[in-house]
């Protein structure tokens, strides 16, 4: 195993979001914290009204490195081409339903900080209020004194209902949604709602040879992320002014999804990183914080009103790209990639890989085509005997309307692409910049570094490392020349 | 023996599923707004407006102080140019001064199209030249000469706006610029290429992106850059059109039609952009009419869109409503200049035009389903399906993998 080399120093560190950087940023850091007027705020208990904030003390507020304003200031963009107005607006009842595993964690601190008051409403299994990595004991002891908790079940809708129409919420963030009749309760019992902020996916989009997708693109019923496409559906059929934000592959310090944590555990331990197939299938990365920014931007925006926004990177990625970048974020040497075709393995239920290969294959079937939406079906051919196949199949194209093409007859002729079922997935973001004036601040190798120096790097992980699937793979030594 | 890295995509086009993956349908919409105008109508003539802004986005930087997002300001300038345009003799490029000209025109202005060569040369048969007299017939000047007598080819005319669509390097740019610059013209457009962009893992290219420091357009670039204070230049990548001198598209449909396997190299994922040359023309008027925009810019000069090498098969496919066979190969194991045997490049080469969508409020009108089906329509009109074609290249990296073909 090298020698670790020195890890990527990132822009000047900001307080909430704490990038790690150097001991000299560090240090600026810290005189700049001194310098920092805050107001001292007061605590407030759970169930007391909304208070707000004069403006000045939160004008000041240390280092959420926005690059444009937040509310309580009326301000016109650097390019005036874009001529934004985010209005200001007081202090506002928000409710996240969720909260405590990742995005909300981000997006909960900036609405406090903003002066919103927000409730999180979730189960009680995680503690409402975390220190993060790097995160200053002031900051924490500030934002856990003021989040608030509604403890509950979502999807008891009797409860949901009574209490949130007992409360009153200005606006509610939608954050761990999944289905379109856990959002009905919540709309019911707030006929007056300012806002519904939703977050969706890009995983909503329909397979496409054209790339990127944009928000007017056709999206897929079928999908796996067919509640998400539904909830989209019920805002839109219903009275109220919703956003939706439609994330790609999202990262950052403490993701639960074992995306970055993936490729460091691989790097940690020295190994080769096995990349299905080719290497070059292309996905879209984005940053947690930038992802909990848009959300902000979007809070009381009119120009967010009943609107659909991709949020992710600016720039996409290749999987052998992908590879490299968490290499060079995170100061390990090159990495050896190798390829193979995962078709010739039988990974049983675990992920030899953590992004799916959304793809598409085309079976031919008795001179009939059939489209396979799922990714599993090569698992099924390879490991199922022939009758279970065929049941699987046609119960796959039982959704598919052709369904007279197959007869669940003995001959099944398989053509596939050798490279089959890989697929490019990305979104533009063009939209949320030009209309909201967002911009993501990291690029791809920073913000892989902001993940591994407050996460990774630190010891922590969610997933532990499991070398099962890479050991199948390096053993056979199949491997595709790249 | 070739080791066999050949696969077998079959395609129908008759094969419709309500949510096919396959087909491409026209796009859907379930929100109520549409961010970018995105045009699915056929084009039947390049006459387009010469304003394609969506109304989000303001066209320039002196903005009345009272307009807010709803109003839609038009503040790029009425005046009418006087406008050269230095024109390729062959290659994918020649398409764009074709284009260009008759769109300008359109809008009124006045121009002059100084190709290079002799008139008279064999190269003027074929399109666009041979369709020439539809820039004189819109009262468009054609001329030709060698561009380094530029001054003495247009004789003593005064032109505010010169576009270089011709040289790839220096020396045959620079006696251009300099004489403009002595002529007086004002702005300076350069046709470069997407192709100068490094290789990343990180697409697209994007403007501002490193370029390879030994492609030959970066020196001319800069040049411009230095002795012009009013220069945009433009990095095109593949193009279709009528009139197009290169083949694209044709490419593939001479061997749909003729029911022969299609060889594509490497994966088939290799990610392009083939643009209607009617959005080149577009972006390129764009600057003309908002010089003070489109000062000091690098344009990538594309459509909005990226295709698969695998996608635009099977989209050339649907186009001629038939079906495809993609044989995936290596070049290299079969033995065959991967440069020679197929048109595009074989890995992933995609830019998006973000400045000017940015900064001009320029938007695509690329529709490659609907496009493709208009140029498989004129490949039949002009009975080059009928046309005895040999594939020698292609029967040797069928053989090399044991592809039967259809007699």
């Amino acid at each position: 195993m090298s020698k670790k080399l020195k890890s990527i120093n990132p822009n000047p560190a900001n307080q909430i979001f704490q990038r790690s950087g150097t001991k000299a940023s560090k240090e600026k850091q810290k005189e700049k914290e001194k310098k920092m007027n805050m107001a001292r705020v007061v605590v407030v208990q759970q169930k007391q009204p909304a208070f707000s904030l004069p403006p000045s003390s939160l004008s000041d507020f240390s280092g959420i490195r926005f690059n444009q304003p937040i509310q309580y200031k009326q301000k016109v963009w650097h390019k005036p081409r874009s001529a934004l107005q985010v209005t200001a607006s007081s202090a506002k009842k928000i409710l996240i339903m969720g909260g405590t595993r990742f995005i909300g964690i981000f997006l909960s601190r900036l609405l406090v900080k903003e002066g919103h008051q927000v409730t999180l409403f979730t189960r009680g299994k995680a503690p409402i209020a975390q220190q993060l990595p790097g995160e200053s004991e002031k900051d924490f002891s500030d934002f856990s004194s003021k989040i608030l908790h509604l403890k509950g079940d979502r999807k008891d809708y009797d409860f949901v209902k009574t209490s949130l129409a007992a409360e009153g919420f200005d606006v509610v963030y939608d954050i761990n949604g999944r289905e379109a009749e856990e959002v009905e309760p919540i709309l019911d019992a707030l006929p007056k709602l300012e806002q519904y902020i939703y977050c969706s996916s890009a995983g909503v989009y329909l397979k496409s040879d054209l790339l990127p997708h944009v928000e007017v693109d056709a999206v897929d019923p079928k999908s796996r992320h067919k509640g998400k496409l539904e909830t989209e559906n019920l805002l839109q059929s219903r009275d109220v002014n919703w956003t939706s934000i439609r994330p790609v592959y999202i990262y950052g310090p403490l993701n639960y999804n074992p995306v970055e944590e993936w490729f460091f555990h691989r790097l940690k331990a020295g190994r080769p990183i096995p990349v299905p197939n080719s290497g070059v299938q292309i996905t879209q990365l984005g940053h947690v914080k930038d992802l909990a920014t848009a959300f902000i931007q979007v809070l009381g925006n009119e120009k967010a009103s009943k609107q659909i926004f991709n949020i992710s990177g600016e720039k996409y990625v290749t999987f052998d790209g992908l590879a490299k970048a968490c290499a060079k974020a995170a100061g390990f040497p090159e990495p050896e990639i190798v390829h193979y075709n995962p078709k010739e393995f039988d990974f049983g239920k675990k992920k030899a890989f953590p992004f799916r290969d959304q793809g598409v294959c085309v079976w031919r079937y008795m001179n009939a085509q059939v489209i396979c939406l799922c990714m599993p079906i090569a698992h099924v051919l390879v490991s199922y005997p022939h009758k279970a196949y065929v049941t699987y199949l046609s119960n796959i194209v039982q959704q598919i309307d052709d369904l007279n093409h197959v007869h669940g007859c003995a001959c099944i002729v398989l053509l596939s692409n050798e490279y089959g079922m890989m697929q490019h997935f990305f979104a533009s973001v063009d939209k949320a910049k030009s209309v909201l004036g967002w911009k993501p601040e990291f690029d791809l190798i920073e913000g892989l570094a902001d993940s591994y120096n407050l996460d990774f790097g630190r010891g922590t992980f969610r997933k532990a490392a499991d070398f099962t699937t890479d050991d199948m793979i390096l053993s056979k030594n199949l491997v595709l020349q790249s | 023996m070739a080791s066999a890295t050949s696969s077998f995509l079959f395609s129908s086009p008759t094969f419709t599923l309500p949510s096919s993956p396959i087909s491409s349908h026209p796009r859907l919409s379930l929100s109520s707004s549409i961010f970018t105008s995105y045009s699915c109508s056929n084009y039947s003539s390049f006459l387009s407006s010469s304003f394609s802004v969506s109304s989000s986005f303001l066209l320039d930087s002196k903005i009345s102080r009272h307009s807010s997002l709803s109003s839609f300001t038009v503040s790029a300038s009425a005046e009418k140019k006087k406008v050269l345009i230095i024109n390729t003799n062959s290659g994918g490029h020649a398409v764009i001064g074709f284009y260009f000209a008759k769109e300008l025109l359109s809008s009124g202005h006045e121009v002059t199209v100084l190709t290079v060569g002799e008139e008279s040369s064999d190269k003027m048969k074929k399109p666009p030249f041979n369709r020439f007299s539809e820039i004189v017939s819109s009262g468009g000047e054609t001329v030709w000469g060698n561009p380094a007598d530029v001054g003495k080819v247009v004789g003593g005319v005064a032109f505010d706006v010169v576009l270089d669509n011709n040289g790839k390097d220096l020396d045959t740019v620079r006696p251009v610029v300099d004489w403009a610059k002595s002529a007086g013209v004002k702005q300076f457009l350069y046709i470069s290429s997407a192709g100068i962009y490094k290789q990343t893992d990180e697409p697209p290219h994007v403007e501002g992106d490193a370029v390879k420091a030994d492609a030959s357009h970066v020196a001319v670039e800069k040049y411009i850059a230095d002795v012009f204070s009013s220069w945009a230049v433009f990095r095109p990548q593949y193009m279709i059109g009528s009139g197009n001198n290169k083949d694209c598209e044709e490419w593939f449909f001479d061997r749909i039609v003729r029911d022969r396997p299609v060889p594509i190299p490497g994966s088939g994922m290799q990610l392009t952009n083939i643009s209607h040359v009617r959005d080149l023309s577009s972006m390129l008027t764009s600057s003309v009419e908002d010089p003070t925009a489109a000062s000091g810019k690098i344009f990538n000069c594309v459509s909005d869109r990226a295709v698969t090498l695998d996608g635009m098969a099977k989209l050339c496919a649907q186009a001629a409503g038939r079906s495809v066979k993609i044989v995936h190969y290596n070049p290299k194991d079969v033995g065959v200049d991967a440069k020679k045997a197929f048109p595009f490049r074989n890995m992933h080469f995609y830019a998006e035009p973000r400045t000017a969508k940015e900064i001009l409020g320029w938007s695509s009108s690329t529709n490659l389903p609907e496009d493709l089906k208009e140029r498989f329509v004129e490949y039949v009109k002009i009975g080059r399906d009928k046309k005895p074609i040999k594939f020698e290249t292609d029967d040797k990296i069928l053989e090399a993998l044991q592809v039967v073909v259809p007699v």
